[in-house]
């Protein structure tokens, strides 16, 4: 089964970083909530009084099907410990990209050795070229 | 804080997860389809001077040729040099190879038929009236079909992983759902489903949210993958990253409405999308922080490292369009510059001053590695570079002026006529600015072009040596 990278230094969240992220959090989630209280609201009150106000349901449904998707995102996210050592990913990440580097320029070492010695085939000269 | 590399034991080598070929034929038919689309956009500039030099030609008339310009940039341009870097990113990201390789093959051929088949049709006059979705409406369900088996093929490896995903895995998989719904919604619902007013409201999500849901995400995951492997530390904040990542994913849909303020659609529905745009700024406020604080230390990369370059560029002109987007969404400031030149200069913006940067800096970082050999000639990339840069920021100011002007020139009720006359020598400026993005792209395709040539002469004296050592071996 593959996972992204082994968990080798599971880190908190620094002293900065918290205060940043929880403050950008708020500043997007307290705006967010009136924002859709206050439209749910209106959309309440022009379906009561205007029959032709309906055709407004057609983007509002669209919206609230989409972030309905997302809540459940969220929420499968959350159940799956994808917000648990938040900052961990950003390091094993790295270190995959520079494993898989290695990986390739030491397979590609090797091989450049073993043509040396045995030299490389009619085949393998031109499916290089391509 | 940087991290060194551990242990390589157990891990897929690079050649068995990316097919570098299929990478490189992408961000070379992107390169060529930007050219095409410049051509296009530099033809309509003629005729903004009043010179059109395909005058009488039906084929050839400006309009059509301003369709191939926009759909060829984004579908063209864009849409291919974002599959070549997912088909380098997701399977090294996931240490999986794409669903089938096969079918990677399928989708690159298909995608080229939507192209060509949108160019053609465009050219013929078989546009759908809708902005940012004249692909003519027998390519429609070609192009749906395509988009959906690239979910397929991309999803397939992350769907296997465990555990805490990287920021860019998140970005990727919402935009693999996101376009295959957004292009569905604006493709078919006005032209099948809904007319009138609906139409308008759903034609505004659509255009925002090809920008914001399709080029967006892929664009923000793919600054979140490159630019930590090129500085070589870590992203600042994961934990910001991801508030920008659900930031996105709760905003954004609903801003597209601000395309059509002071319409019919219920006003409420107007203010939800002027809070959500301003709303976004304070998202893309967060990335551009994360962004920043990560380079912090290491400003000598904006020098020396080219593909750092690009990506800081498109930064910078990222939050001066979406500062500009909070101050335009508002009612009083789309009274000004609704209609106007200024959004015109604010597209180009964002779609070259931004993503096009982005995707020229990924494909400077990763033609030299599939080659396995250098650029050509350092100069001729910062040349590349400098004509690109300084092309853009001539022709979005020169284009956000006029807009102003304009504004309060028909706010003044002066006549049209005189508003034209006004504009022709700022459309020259334009044409000056679009001369310098179009001879920068030119240079590039010539640098490519040098640089294969390079890589295949330094391929066949290897193999010379290889040969002759074997020989007296």
């Amino acid at each position: 089964m593959a996972t992204q990278a082994p968990v080798k230094r599971p880190t908190k969240l620094g002293g900065s970083s918290f205060w940043t992220t929880a403050i950008f959090a708020l500043l997007i989630l307290i705006p967010c909530f009136v924002a859709f209280s206050n439209k749910l609201r209106e959309f309440i009150l022009l379906y009561r009084h205007q029959v032709d106000g309906v055709f407004a349901i057609s983007p509002i449904v669209n919206y609230l099907l989409a972030s309905l998707g997302f809540f459940f995102l969220f929420w499968w996210g959350i159940c799956n410990g994808m917000f648990t050592q938040m900052e961990q990913p950003k390091r094993s990440f790295l270190e995959q990209e520079w494993k898989l580097d290695a990986e390739q320029a030491r397979y590609e070492a090797e091989e450049a050795h073993r043509e040396d010695t045995d030299g490389p085939s009619i085949y393998e000269r031109s499916a290089r070229m391509k | 804080m940087r991290t060194e590399p551990t242990s390589t034991a157990e891990i897929p080598r690079h050649d068995e997860l990316v097919d570098e070929r299929l990478v490189r034929w992408y961000l070379i038919s992107a390169a060529l389809y930007l050219a095409v689309a410049m051509t296009g956009g530099f033809l309509m500039g003629f005729q903004l001077i009043r010179y059109n030099p395909f005058s009488g030609i039906e084929l050839l008339s400006p309009g059509r040729w301003r369709m191939v310009h926009t759909n060829g940039v984004a579908y063209g341009f864009i849409a291919s040099a974002f599959l070549g870097m997912l088909h380098w990113v997701v399977p090294r990201l996931t240490l999986r190879p794409v669903a089938d390789k096969r079918l990677s093959y399928f989708i690159f051929f298909a995608w080229q038929v939507v192209v060509l088949g949108t160019v053609v049709g465009l050219l013929m006059g078989e546009a759908q009236g809708l902005e940012w979705g004249e692909t003519p409406v027998w390519i429609d369900p070609l192009a749906q079909a395509g988009l959906g088996l690239v979910a397929i093929n991309f999803m397939a490896p992350i769907r296997h992983l465990k555990g805490p995903m990287y920021v860019t895995l998140w970005y990727f998989t919402a935009a693999f759902i996101w376009t295959f719904l957004t292009y569905a919604m604006g493709n078919f619902i006005p032209q099948y489903f809904v007319n009138g007013t609906s139409a308008g409201a759903v034609g505004g999500l659509f255009i925002h949210d090809l920008v914001g849901l399709f080029v967006t995400p892929l664009g923000w995951g793919m600054m979140y993958y490159f630019v930590p492997i090129m500085l070589k530390k870590p992203i600042w904040s994961h934990g910001l990253s991801l508030v920008g990542f659900w930031g996105l994913a709760f905003f954004y849909p609903l801003t597209g409405i601000h395309h059509f303020l002071y319409t019919p659609i219920p006003m409420f529905l107007q203010y939800g999308a002027v809070l959500s745009t301003i709303a976004v700024e304070m998202v893309v406020t967060t990335v551009v922080v994360n962004f920043f604080a990560t380079i912090k230390g290491s400003l000598s990369a904006l020098k020396d490292n080219m593909p750092i370059r690009w990506f800081y560029t498109g930064m910078v002109f990222y939050f001066l369009t979406c500062l500009q987007c909070a101050f335009q969404t508002t009612l009083t400031f789309q009274a000004l510059i609704h209609f106007s030149d200024w959004v015109v200069g604010h597209a180009h913006m964002v779609m070259y001053g931004v993503f096009s940067q982005w995707l020229i800096g990924v494909t400077v970082y990763l033609l030299p590695r599939i080659w396995r050999t250098e650029w050509y000639s350092r100069r001729m990339l910062e040349w590349h570079y400098w004509l690109s840069v300084v092309g853009i920021t001539i022709m979005a100011f020169d284009l956000i002026v006029l807009g102003l002007f304009q504004g309060y020139m028909w706010a003044s009720l002066a006549p049209w006529s005189d508003v034209i006359a006004f504009s022709i020598p700022w459309w020259a400026i334009r044409m000056i600015a679009g001369t310098l993005m179009f001879a920068s792209h030119l240079l590039f395709m010539t640098h490519m072009l040098l640089t294969w040539m390079k890589a295949i002469a330094e391929r066949k004296a290897e193999a010379a040596g290889s040969a002759a050592v074997a020989q007296t071996a």
